[in-house]
């Protein structure tokens, strides 16, 4: 008996649907994803049964854009700039994200960026596609292809500068799109072959692998590598003993979603999280609608607060910092409080970035070992017997994760080895890989609108619970930065700082 | 049976009336409401200024920004005993707008 949390990618069952289609349907999610009566759970699932599967296309797929980036601007120099990109800013009239002052139009630049992917995605969707029928290729393609119109769609909501402006990122608005369609006429069983949220999740992780450059660390300074490094695990752990301990929450892989979210960066951390403690999408979705209600409220109020409450820019830069969860709005709040506070406040964002990596790694491992393994009572049995406990852990294990710790050290062996590889990795992110990052994550965010059920995000709230570990975790991580940041940014390195940003 | 069809065939249509009746408000939010509050003297100028610094409020990433200070490879406190030569023409994404 399987008693696992329940699989995050379990059978669709569209609330219109009648018995005859709800079995066809739930027959053709079950081939899709990988999942079915014998499923083994949300990640690291097989077809094959080996343990990898989508896993090993993510990390294919993520390792081979990047080398292509490299290689091309390698050869072509800045041949690349502009041919990958998403819609951009608009004020009054849609169709304007389409245009921009880019030399090559947003249109053609994202249509790139949908071809790219589906050439390169759509093999590896039917290559995991459980049992491959006559017809399934041209039925993921369709599918393939009516996702990336809502993702198109999606980049156009978040692109209005006023929606924009308080931090309303494309996975919102991507994730309601496909909600909407869910839980009014239901996802169309044609486009389900595509609906492959994990497959998109893990591939842009493996690509957001390749932005964490250790090497920032060391260029950004010991004060905010002891305000992110300190504050950031010790908010982590409370929040989520507090969740699990005290507010008794049933589900650990919400607990330790949200508290991730919270205490790193906002969705790239509760992005990378989710999927390292397999966690339901559901939950995923409540954590990511939590972070980003507070960030636009925190990114208003927290600078007001500040000035009114005297405190100053060094200091408040780095608590603004360390405590709000989106980068975007960490700038934007800390420059509403001066030039140095917006540089204090993104050099202690990043560096709190590049902690994505170290705990989705430690979140998965930790995961693997004990709840995975705890609760499966079928092999723990041998597990006890053959000591072969570490065996169980690598085959609970994302495999994926691989894939963005592989991404992060060559991207920053490749940057540390000096300017001419800091340009090189500066270029093939930014003109490509991040572009590619962001359609792969807001299409998958659609999938996840596309399969889920208003009536489950429910049980997620737990009664209103993570909403307040939300918010007791984030009194917590105010408090705990506050006094870090007075530490060390207004006692400690106060002159050093100020002869830095006179 | 035919209660059950007739149920579902109504809860379809039903479904349908409402993704036409979420489309119409959010065509009337992104097609009207939002592009009005756009030309608030108070939103233009939150608007402008963070557009003035080169700040994406709604990047999801640090990457994502399309310019963080141009100091930051370089950005190196004295105690912290670390020291690293900017790249040639600054930093990648320090291009102001």
């Amino acid at each position: 008996m399987d008693n696992r949390t329940p699989n995050p990618y379990e059978p669709l069952t569209p609330p219109l649907a009648d018995a005859k289609d709800a079995a066809a349907v739930n027959q053709d999610a079950r081939q899709t994803t990988g999942d079915g009566p014998t499923g083994d759970g949300p990640t690291g699932d097989s077809p094959t049964g080996d343990g990898w599967g989508e896993d090993a296309w993510a990390i294919l797929l993520g390792l081979g854009v990047i080398a292509i980036a490299l290689a091309t601007v390698s050869v072509a120099g800045d041949s690349i700039s502009g041919r990958f990109d998403q819609p951009g800013k608009w004020s009054d009239w849609p169709l304007d994200a389409f245009f921009g002052k880019s030399p090559i139009p947003l249109w053609q630049a994202s249509l790139g960026a949908i071809v790219a992917i589906g050439v390169l995605g759509i093999p590896a969707m039917f290559a995991t596609h459980r049992l491959a029928r006559s017809g399934a290729f041209w039925r993921i393609t369709a599918g393939y292809v009516a996702i990336a119109t809502l993702a198109t769609v999606a980049f156009v909501m978040a692109g209005q500068v006023v929606v924009k402006q308080y931090g309303f990122e494309y996975v919102i608005w991507a994730l309601l799109l496909g909600l909407v369609i869910s839980n009014t006429i239901g996802t169309p069983v044609w486009m389900r072959g595509a609906v492959r949220g994990e497959l998109f999740i893990k591939w842009g992780l493996v690509l957001l692998g390749a932005e964490v450059l250790l090497g920032k660390l060391v260029a950004l300074g010991v004060p905010g590598i002891m305000v992110s490094w300190v504050v950031t695990p010790i908010v982590l752990v409370v929040t989520f003993w507090f969740g699990c301990h005290v507010l008794k929450i049933r589900s650990p892989s919400l607990v330790m979603v949200v508290a991730a979210d919270m205490s790193v960066c906002g969705v790239s951390a509760a992005i990378a999280t989710a999927a390292a403690c397999r966690a339901k999408k559901e939950e995923l979705s409540l954590a990511i609608g939590l972070s980003l209600g507070f960030t636009a409220i925190m990114m208003v109020v927290m600078p007001l607060a500040f000035r009114f409450a005297g405190v100053d820019d060094i200091v408040g830069g780095a608590w603004i910092g360390g405590t709000i969860d989106s980068t975007g709005a960490v700038a934007a709040a800390g420059a509403a409080l001066g030039d140095r506070a917006m540089k204090i406040a993104t050099t202690v964002k990043m560096i709190q970035n590049v902690l994505i990596g170290v705990i989705a790694f430690a979140v998965s491992v930790y995961w693997a070992a004990k709840y995975e393994t705890d609760s499966d009572s079928e092999t723990s049995g041998a597990r006890k017997t053959t000591g072969g406990l570490m065996a169980e852990v690598w085959r609970r294990f994302p495999k994926f994760v691989l894939g963005f710790l592989a991404a992060s050290l060559i991207a920053s062996m490749i940057s540390w080895s000096g300017s001419a590889g800091e340009s090189l990795i500066d270029s093939a992110v930014g003109d490509c890989t991040k572009h590619l990052r962001n359609w792969l994550f807001c299409l998958a965010f659609v999938c996840i609108g596309l399969e889920t059920n208003f009536r489950t995000l429910l049980p997620a709230l737990s009664g209103g619970k993570t909403v307040v570990l939300y918010v007791v975790g984030q009194s917590f991580n105010i408090f705990l930065t506050g006094l870090m940041a007075t530490i060390v940014f207004g006692w400690l390195f106060r002159d050093a700082i100020t002869r830095w940003l006179p | 049976m035919t209660d059950a069809v007739a149920a579902m065939t109504e809860s379809r249509r039903g479904g349908a009336w409402r993704l036409a009746a979420i489309l119409i408000t959010a065509i009337a939010f992104w097609g009207w409401l939002f592009p009005w509050i756009s030309t608030w003297p108070a939103t233009r100028q939150r608007i402008e200024n963070t557009e003035r610094l080169g700040i994406n409020p709604s990047a999801i990433y640090y990457t994502d920004i399309f310019r963080y200070p141009a100091d930051f490879p370089t950005a190196d406190f004295p105690k912290s005993g670390f020291h690293r030569e900017p790249p040639p023409g600054g930093p990648k994404h320090s291009a102001g707008p």
